[in-house]
């Protein structure tokens, strides 16, 4: 089969489900609490672009991610090249980091609630939370899976450490970082989610949560496909940056 | 290009100097929380150190109160992670296997996939309720797309050299599946169920965090929180520290044993 009759026969299957869907729904009177047509949605979706509200609430939660998901990046990355390529370090830490990262990390929750309150803080570090450890063991593993006999090179020929991380190591990691990137991003979208239960004015994860709480689910399906859509762009864009940056890794 | 394995240390002189920085570390780690919690810097309303946490634990372990909500968290975990691994090997090896199934079904799984799971929560109430219906469905969502995307990569990147030499040797389509195709993606399901079992952990809590209802350590671990008891809150994460520590070390082993023919690319 090829590429081209492969995307027809997907976009005839998602017309056969979003026609079926709507026909259902208005041929059989179900109660909008249980089900509503995909106009429904649609339409919701074009009054909240409409308002301003969208691009509102698409914008706190970009911010957020951003802010939240860089600053687990900027702990994890510079720590997992540490862990990867000290081998003293990784004997220290490891295990333990191995421990945290088994911890479901919403029980870690509280704590922040109980230290931060319902501020913008605690929210950025939900996000962080729940991205920061699988960020850090992806970049730690995959420096550590990096070809041993590069560094027995750069020995042999007397590079000094330094010479080392900047000639063998970061160039190497470029690949493994924007790959854990990708596992980490995810995970920091459920963290935004999470983040947004606690205080939030604006968001989408926000709207899904305000639609829930009225048990209204055109809002809910609406905010859904909002967080669908930035967890879709997101996870692209990254294996986009990991296909022009480390080219030679098959993402 | 790799070190022949010969060129390897044995494992008992790797391993021999491994434990012992981790356990300084440890200790350290240890005193300095226990420290920082006696100073009395920190309210203990906001903080235990790992000596209140231990009592803290024995006391909700011994009581049992903690143990009932850990069995429901274990419960609907254990639930979802079947009903959600066993359809995420049986759509992997239909996708995988299948071009015109991955064609259709991919980019739905796709979009499904960077949907963050737990905004599902309020459909999934409206649908099935608020029992443990909920968190069951959440955590099968969640532990179906490791073992889908594992399985139909392994089905993918088989050797077709071996399916060629399992017709030129006329075997059945039974013996096939069970003899070349299924050794062959095991270790990518396996790891995926690993993956799996972290994610129906970290979901199951929240769902419980949303849906208290039913109890659950993410129920009582909220309400831990919001009573400002320090020490229960981080007696629970310890217990879910434990578990998760244990079911991953438990399927990395299993996974070695399983397949021994395979070498998993780290550790």
């Amino acid at each position: 089969m090829t590429a081209g009759r492969g995307r027809a026969a997907f976009v005839l299957s998602l017309a056969l489900l979003l026609g079926g869907w709507e026909l259902y729904v208005r041929a059989s009177g179900i109660s909008p609490f249980f089900l509503v047509p995909p106009s429904a949605v649609a339409r919701r979706l074009g009054q909240w672009l409409a308002s301003g509200r969208l691009v509102l609430d698409l914008g706190a939660s970009l911010l957020l991610v951003v802010l939240g998901f860089g600053l687990a990046a900027l702990l994890a990355i510079p720590a997992g090249l540490a862990l990867g390529v000290g081998r003293r370090l990784e004997q220290a830490l490891g295990p333990y980091l191995l421990v945290a990262y088994a911890t479901p990390a919403p029980v870690f929750l509280p704590l922040l609630l109980m230290w931060f309150g319902f501020t913008y803080a605690t929210r950025v570090l939900i996000v962080a939370l729940f991205a920061v450890l699988p960020v850090l063991l992806n970049v730690w593993w995959g420096v550590r899976a990096l070809d041993a006999a590069w560094l027995r090179v750069a020995r042999a020929y007397c590079a000094t450490p330094a010479e080392v991380l900047a000639h063998v190591v970061l160039p190497g990691s470029v690949g493994p970082v924007l790959a854990s990137l990708r596992v980490g991003g995810g995970l920091a979208l459920i963290g935004l989610f999470v983040a947004e239960t606690y205080g939030a004015g604006a968001g989408l994860g926000y709207q899904v949560i305000v639609a829930t709480k009225r048990m209204e689910l055109t809002g809910m399906l609406a905010g859904l496909v909002m967080l669908g859509g930035l967890g879709l762009a997101l996870e692209q864009g990254l294996a986009l940056a990991e296909r022009r940056l480390a080219p030679w890794r098959s993402a | 290009m790799s070190a022949p394995p010969a060129a390897r240390p044995p494992a008992a002189a790797r391993r021999r100097p491994g434990w012992l920085p981790a356990a300084a570390t440890g200790l350290g780690l240890a005193a300095l929380w226990e420290a920082v919690a006696r100073a009395g810097w920190i309210d203990p309303l906001f903080f235990a150190g790992p000596v209140a946490a231990a009592a803290a634990l024995v006391r909700l372990v011994s009581g049992g109160d903690l143990l009932h909500h850990y069995a429901v968290t274990l419960g609907s975990a254990a639930l979802g992670l079947l009903a959600g691994s066993a359809a995420g090997i049986v759509a992997g090896l239909a996708c995988g296997l299948s071009p015109a199934a991955r064609a259709v079904a991919g980019p739905y799984l796709a979009a499904l996939n960077a949907t963050p799971r737990v905004a599902l929560i309020g459909i999934l109430v409206v649908w099935i309720g608020l029992g443990t219906g909920v968190r069951v469905a959440l955590v099968a969502i969640s532990a179906f797309f490791p073992l889908f995307f594992n399985t139909a990569e392994g089905v993918r990147s088989r050797d077709p050299a071996l399916d060629r030499l399992a017709r030129a040797y006329a075997a059945t389509r039974g013996e096939w599946f069970g003899q070349v195709l299924l050794p062959q993606c095991l270790p990518a399901a396996l790891t995926g169920s690993q993956v799996a079992v972290g994610r129906s952990l970290v979901v199951v809590v929240i769902a419980e965090i949303f849906v208290g209802s039913l109890g659950g350590v993410g129920y009582f671990i909220i309400s831990a929180g919001q009573q400002f008891r320090a020490a229960d809150v981080f007696a629970a994460a310890a217990l879910m520290a434990l578990t998760g520590s244990a079911l991953t070390l438990g399927l990395s082993r299993l996974g070695a044993r399983l397949t021994p023919w395979h070498r998993p690319p780290t550790l």
